[in-house]
């Protein structure tokens, strides 16, 4: 694969202001991408993981650390960083193809040669019989495939996926899942995917960060011992019941000192 | 950490109650009676068989029509203060037929165009910049907020020193009864779209005016119209305002002269026209509305 992709996070904190002094979000960041890796990032609600991918995008800036991309350091929101969230960020005006296209009609780019990358986004990812529907027409599941397509189109070095699949069934959760990792392996592109489902993060992920909370903090890592051609039945398997369960534990044990602190 | 210490203070609630908590056994909840009177016709947001909604239509028509009618021809109020139907409408053939009231319905929807249409082209920009930057809204939204509570009609004296009697006086009117309304109505639905949308724009490679440009005009596109569609219709008022003082044409100037003559029947024509070219522009402006904003 590439040498793009090389994301570093080193002591990244993140402070909001509260009506009384600060709340620190995130304290202390260190984290690290290889060139084409998929990481998923999981941890409990309050452990900063939305955050944490809004200042890589750039659309916030840390308190202190640094964030670089490929030895870069990231200031702003770019075309580098593909973000897809959990809902409602398609243009509802444009169809299929136009939302795609997007990022690429900024580019000077001849209209036929734009054409021909859409083309292939929606063949990619299952979008082709959708091209002129408005999003209002599509399915969940439909919508976010046009949210990964548009972000890829722009050829990112880095996809942050922010709970893309949250809204989603179980059965299109699935295909999404299965549809995102032959994506990933097509394109090559580093993957950051945010997520609290620990099943979800077994299956897709190369490498798990578990994050702490109060602050937001990396508590562990944990590389996933799976064969890198994964159907979703892997998911039946005992080694990935095993790597499921002691994750869980992990974020379970996050999650009670979390509600112990807040009260909530 | 300044927030966990005041949330401490609750931290026995973190705890869920111990298993096997027993409900007492209090008595079963109260039953209530299903209500007897419910019409369907009355149900919350529910549709209406088509025919029931045409009919409710005529209805709502033919009613206060009916009643005109027959309050006219029961003589109980004079024809000078109450003219029948049939007398307004040859009253408005009769204004048809010399042309004034094609004259004077020109006047009118020309001081609207003219008046309104500057309003729009000042307001739509203005809203956009206030509902896009936060330095725009803290700049405008006072100034605007104040003026916007100036009755214009109380311009008036003050337009007819300044401009005089003549057409800049009333094209002024109308464009300060309608400007800050829009500006503020266009603002607001401005700020109305989507951060995300937005965010994702940016990381898409879009800079500050695509954004501008190609996000946020189109999502608030919509709305804006229907910002606009609401002042027409304070324009169409605030111009029969203005042509109720000194006008030599304009449907408000002639309800002033068919008062001086006690045409009462014309004074109804002139109002029946008011009414069908206002509800014509309502219109005009939806369907307008409607193409744009298909996507909604």
């Amino acid at each position: 694969m590439g040498v793009t992709g090389v994301l570093e996070l080193k002591g990244v904190a993140k402070d909001f202001r509260v009506r009384r002094g600060t709340l620190r979000a995130l304290d202390g960041v260190d984290l690290q991408t290889s060139a084409g890796e998929f990481v998923c990032v999981v941890g409990a609600s309050g452990s900063g993981k939305s955050t944490l991918l809004s200042l890589i995008a750039g659309l916030m800036r840390p308190t202190a650390g640094q964030i670089t991309l490929d030895g870069r350091p990231v200031t702003r929101p770019g075309p580098d960083r593909g973000l897809v969230f959990q809902t409602g960020s398609l243009y509802p005006w444009r169809t299929v193809e136009e939302n795609v296209g997007f990022g690429l009609e900024l580019l000077p780019l001849p209209k036929p040669e734009r054409a021909r990358r859409i083309e292939w986004y929606l063949e990619e990812t299952g979008l082709a019989a959708l091209r002129t529907s408005l999003p209002r027409q599509l399915s969940g599941g439909q919508q976010q495939r046009v949210a990964i397509a548009r972000a890829l189109a722009c050829e990112p070095d880095v996809l942050l996926l922010d709970e893309p699949f949250g809204a989603l069934d179980v059965q299109t959760k699935e295909d999404m899942q299965v549809l995102v990792r032959r994506v990933w392996q097509d394109t090559g592109t580093t993957v950051l995917m945010v997520t609290h489902d620990v099943e979800e993060a077994a299956f897709l992920g190369q490498r798990i960060v578990v994050l702490a909370c109060d602050p937001g903090r990396v508590a562990t890592e944990i590389p996933v011992p799976l064969p890198e051609d994964r159907a979703l039945a892997v998911k039946r398997t005992p080694e990935f019941l095993a790597l499921r369960a002691s994750v869980e534990d992990l974020v379970r044990a996050q999650h009670h000192r979390h509600l112990a602190r807040s009260g909530g | 950490m300044a927030a966990m210490g005041a949330t401490g203070a609750r931290r026995g609630s973190a705890a869920a109650p111990a298993a096997g908590l027993e409900r007492p056994a209090w008595p079963p909840l109260p039953q209530r009676a299903q209500p007897r009177w419910a019409p369907s016709l009355l149900a919350i947001r529910a549709p209406i068989p088509r025919r029931s909604r045409w009919t409710l239509t005529g209805l709502s028509l033919a009613v206060p029509l009916t009643a005109w009618v027959a309050l006219a021809a029961s003589g109980a109020v004079s024809e000078t203060f109450l003219p029948s139907p049939a007398a307004v409408w040859s009253a408005g053939l009769e204004m048809a037929r010399t042309g004034e009231l094609f004259a004077d319905l020109w006047a009118t929807v020309q001081r609207v165009l003219l008046g309104f249409g500057l309003a729009v082209l000042v307001s739509v920009p203005l809203g956009i910049v206030m509902g896009t930057f936060r330095a725009g809204q803290a700049a405008l939204e006072p100034v605007i907020g104040v003026l916007r509570y100036l009755p214009a009609s109380a311009f008036i004296p003050l337009l007819i020193i300044w401009l005089g009697l003549g057409e800049p006086s009333k094209v002024a009117i109308l464009f300060i009864g309608t400007v800050f309304f829009n500006t503020l109505m266009t603002a607001d639905v401005v700020r109305g779209v989507p951060v995300a949308l937005i965010d994702v724009s940016y990381t898409l490679g879009a800079r500050r005016g695509e954004v501008l440009r190609k996000v946020i005009v189109p999502h608030a596109l919509p709305g804006m119209i229907d910002a606009i569609r609401v002042n027409a219709a304070a324009a169409w008022n605030f111009v029969v305002v203005a042509e109720l003082i000194a006008a030599t044409a304009g449907l408000g100037y002639r309800i002033v002269r068919a008062q001086r003559f006690l045409q009462t029947d014309k004074i109804f024509a002139v109002l029946v026209v008011i009414g069908v070219v206002g509800l014509a522009i309502d219109l005009t402006l939806r369907l307008l509305r409607d193409r744009v904003g298909r996507w909604a």
